[in-house]
């Protein structure tokens, strides 16, 4: 178990006790902060490099994002740490009754390469708010972001409690051998599968952060410019690679008229009329992901786009009209710039094709008529919503971030992240004296002190329930 | 097996339907579980006696009183705990609608212990329906007057899609576990704990697994004997030892260990007369493979007290070991038995290591006068959850998280708990189509003004 040594020394840093104390925890999120600041360039260039992720991007999903997640983390730790008070009943008026956020001791956070810092050092950010010690395992197909990662980490971080390990998928498999106090992976849903049966063998609890086909259902009733807008923005943002993106449109065909020319308006608004010289406009991050793009062009008919460059991993902004449910576009998530359409007869048929599907990371649904926006929102399940918008709801801190069913299990961003990292340990300190209160509780047993119990214990209503 | 197949698609269909969903419909079904409780007390008490030996007034106090409580919590509760949350918002989302709303999963699985084997189907059935699920319940076989009882009962008082009942043992409850779940909650070991995971590991299916261990005592030189004694009789012996978070061993510095003997015996003669054997208050143990399993703990110990046992009534008696080795059996596997190990160790240091050497437990109980040495041990240490001065007690308080960590388990429920384990809490952020301006600061193309 080539791990196994250092996830020991963790381990021993962990039963040590230094990463408990507040200050301590505050220095390490600083030194994270530090970290954002003095490599912001390396950050740009590497995830340039990567993905041609273009700058403004990487700066607003890289660095932005992430030092918003670490104000509002020091801003709040105190009050996040606090033992929590409950309402406690007749029996234990006298007591102390209060949840106490415990950290896990060794966690492992594993990320993806769409966002190679972001999806790490949002998570990292929890990990250490709550107290644990982490490994921290960065995807090796974004790997100058990687190298970043695993060269200047341990400058800024606490080695004895953090580490940094690199590697391919023999490397991850060996890694969750080892027994962690808590996983938190972000990836596909196949890969959540193997970390979740590698997890259960040790009882490690886990948060998957993973994926699928994010409908986009479009009304009739719409600013046709604005969704346009909005629905380009949020499905070109890193050349598609985002697990929220808009993956496909659900509209009629009048719908997909209108909006065809509104879609090439805010493309060509966004990236000029050649996409590919646009410094604005990402790449794909590797040949396998191009290619397999590349073969879902075929899907439906190209009506904006289209255009491939392999050698410079480009795939055009594009947009395919006509697109059918059994179109390999359809069958997969796309997770790239290319936006099928998929016509349908009415919002109901919309809904109905949703719920046919596994239930997705994120669900969109544009109309001018706000009981239509709810009325797709009743009537579906996902991980989040976004009304009127795309990608939006995940930036707001106060908002959980995480999936359902296919598209993953727990959630974070903000106090969920800390939540996600601690154990919210049930704490009753009871008082020694007042014996004879008890002696209801105690054999032998008679129907004096059944009487007293139940009077002592019950909950009773406190009236008819106003629905009934 | 296609009685399964069957039992899942119609709870599936019903569940799309809608059906379980409206907030009238569920406090109705919760109603008539109250109803359930209520009119066949008789007969639940009857199932618990024919399982366990356990005796009116314990069945009543540890698995009815409990029910009554959570439903009329729930029922009292459920509109403000199902309430569309709404968060704080940023400056860009001012005037958007933000808010986190509470959605059913869809079909969940329940599947109950045999020791409180009515309490701990119901508790989180009650939480299940209250969060909008549909919910299939496998009771243990252990218990099979319990689950025969409630096959028997729940068709009669819920609706019969929503809610079916799966009887059966090991060769059923694999076969459960195959379908794909949108949760399951399991009360039971930690060997069937991993497994459980693994099965839902495939369907990517959450789940709160309630474990066990070895729920560590520590008894402070400084505190009343005689009362921190009667508690912990009260906790260990309950059920005749066999409570998940009974205190499972004591730690005390061998200078009290003769005393703390002392009083346990006293309040055990107390609690039970001079022949436990014919008290109509102690229970029995489960069932032969467990008498024989409890026994064997016996062999090479120093007992203090007890070791009796007929093995045809399945009796233990409430028995005590003093000066009991680390390295022992009766110290590595959780008792669930009416067996008390007595560990002397020499200080708060020692025993505190000696509990972080061990897997994290599902309940801690730490017994002093000095209120910084209990909030010392609770910050050194770990487990699910913690009484201080008492045993058992924090499962009685529904507002505190019930559940276990490390190898006791993961995740929690009672009260709220339930409700929010059993519920999607969905991020919704709805904006107005209009006022666009705002957003072209996102879009490309890109300036160092934007930025």
């Amino acid at each position: 178990n080539p791990y196994a040594g250092l996830v020991s020394h963790l381990r021993a840093s962990w039963l040590s006790g230094k990463t408990r104390p507040m200050e301590y925890r505050v220095a390490q999120l600083e030194a994270l902060g530090r970290f954002l600041d003095d490599k912001k360039q390396e950050i740009l260039e590497a995830t340039e490099l990567d993905m041609g992720k273009p700058s403004f991007e990487a700066f607003f999903s890289e660095i932005l994002l992430c030092k918003n997640e670490l104000n509002v983390t020091l801003n709040n730790l105190c009050h996040w740490m606090k033992d929590e008070h409950v309402d406690k009943n007749l029996v234990m008026q006298l007591d102390s009754a209060f949840i106490r956020k415990d950290p896990y001791g060794v966690v492992l956070i594993i990320a993806p390469w769409n966002y190679p810092i972001h999806l790490f050092l949002v998570p990292l950010i929890g990990a250490i708010a709550a107290g644990n010690c982490t490994i921290i395992k960065p995807s090796e197909i974004s790997k100058n972001t990687e190298r970043l990662i695993a060269e200047t980490l341990s400058c800024y971080l606490d080695n004895d409690c953090f580490a940094v390990v690199t590697g391919g998928v023999p490397e991850t498999t060996r890694l969750l051998e080892n027994k962690f106090d808590y996983i938190f992976f972000t990836g596909s849903p196949p890969v959540g599968r193997i970390v979740m049966t590698a997890a259960a063998k040790h009882l490690t609890p886990v948060t998957l952060e993973l994926g699928g086909k994010n409908p986009c259902y479009v009304s009739d009733t719409c600013d046709v410019t604005n969704v346009a807008r909005r629905v380009a923005w949020g499905r070109f943002f890193n050349a598609g690679q985002t697990c929220i993106a808009p993956d496909y449109l659900l509209c009629t065909v009048e719908m997909q008229e209108k909006l065809m020319p509104a879609l090439r308006a805010a493309i060509t608004e966004f990236f000029g009329p050649n996409p590919q010289e646009s410094p604005d406009f990402g790449r794909i991050v590797s040949d396998k992901q191009f290619r397999r793009l590349q073969a879902l062009l075929g899907s439906g008919r190209v009506a904006i786009g289209g255009q491939t460059d392999e050698a410079e991993r480009y795939i055009a902004p594009t947009v395919l009209a006509d697109v059918l449910p059994s179109d390999p576009a359809m069958q997969e998530e796309i997770f790239g710039p290319i936006l099928p359409i998929v016509v349908i007869a009415n919002m109901d048929e919309a809904i109905d094709f949703i719920n046919a599907r596994p239930r997705p990371l994120a669900l969109y649904a544009f109309s001018c008529d706000s009981k239509v926006v709810n009325q797709v929102l009743e009537r579906t399940s996902s991980g989040g919503f976004c009304g009127n918008d795309t990608l939006m709801h995940v930036t707001l801190t106060s908002l959980p971030f995480g999936g359902i069913g296919n598209s993953g299990l727990g959630k974070y961003h903000g106090k969920f992240t800390f939540d996600t990292f601690s154990h919210h340990r049930g704490c009753l300190h009871r008082n020694m004296g007042l014996e004879t209160l008890n002696t209801p509780r105690y054999p032998p047993y008679t129907q004096q002190k059944l009487g007293l119990l139940t009077t002592t214990f019950e909950v009773k209503r406190k009236g008819t329930c106003t629905l009934l | 097996m296609e009685r399964t197949q069957q039992i899942m698609g119609r709870a599936r269909a019903t569940f799309n339907s809608g059906r379980s969903r409206p907030l009238e419909f569920r406090i109705q079904q919760l109603k008539a579980l109250e109803r359930m409780v209520q009119e066949k007390e008789k007969e639940i008490l009857a199932a618990l006696k024919a399982d366990l030996n356990k005796c009116g007034h314990n069945a009543y106090s540890q698995e009815i009183l409990g029910v009554l409580g959570e439903l009329a919590l729930t029922m009292e509760q459920l509109p403000s705990w199902a309430a569309p949350q709404p968060v704080k918002k940023n400056l860009l989302t001012m005037r958007d609608e933000a808010y986190i709303g509470y959605e059913p999963l869809g079909v969940v699985l329940v599947i109950g212990a045999w020791n409180y084997p009515f309490v701990l189907v119901m508790q989180p059935l009650i939480g299940a329906i209250a969060a909008g699920n549909a919910v299939v319940v496998k009771p243990s076989e252990v218990s099979e007057n319990t689950a025969q009882l409630l096959a028997e009962l729940l068709p009669q008082y819920l609706d019969k899609d929503l809610y079916p009942v799966v009887t059966g043992g090991v060769p059923e409850t694999t076969e459960l576990l195959t379908q794909r779940f949108d949760h399951i909650l399991y009360t039971g070991n930690t060997a069937v704990g991993r497994i459980v995971m693994s099965a839902a590991a495939k369907h990517l299916t959450p789940v709160t697994l309630e474990l066990g261990g070895k729920s560590p005592c520590y008894i402070d030189k400084d505190c009343d004997l005689a009362v921190a004694c009667r508690r912990i009789t009260w906790g260990k012996y309950m059920n005749c030892g066999q409570t998940c978070i009974a205190p499972d061993y004591i730690l005390c510095d061998p200078s009290i260990q003769g005393k703390v003997v002392e009083n346990i015996k006293a309040t055990l003669k107390e609690f039970y007369g001079e022949d436990v054997k014919s008290s109509p208050d102690y229970e029995r143990i489960v069932n032969k493979r467990h008498f024989r399993r409890v026994k064997s703990l016996l062999e090479g110990q120093k007992i203090a007290h007890g070791g009796e046992t007929d093995e045809a009534s399945c009796f233990i008696a409430p028995t005590i070991l003093t000066d009991v080795s680390p390295e022992s059996k009766v110290m590595e596997e959780e008792i669930f038995g009416p067996v008390l190990p007595i560990v002397t160790v020499q200080s708060l240091d020692e025993a505190i290591e000696f509990i972080n050497h061990r897997e994290k437990p599902l309940a801690l109980y730490v017994f002093s006068n000095n209120k910084q040495l209990i909030k010392r041990v609770i910050s050194e240490t770990s487990s699910g959850g913690v009484t201080g001065n008492d045993v058992i007690m924090h499962f009685f308080l529904s507002t505190l998280p019930f559940g276990g960590v490390g190898h006791s388990g993961m995740g929690a429920y009672h009260g709220k708990h339930s409700f929010e384990t059993f519920s999607h809490r969905r991020a919704c952020l709805i904006k107005d189509l209009k006022m666009e301006s705002t957003n072209k600061m996102r879009y490309p193309p890109s300036s160092q003004k934007k930025v």
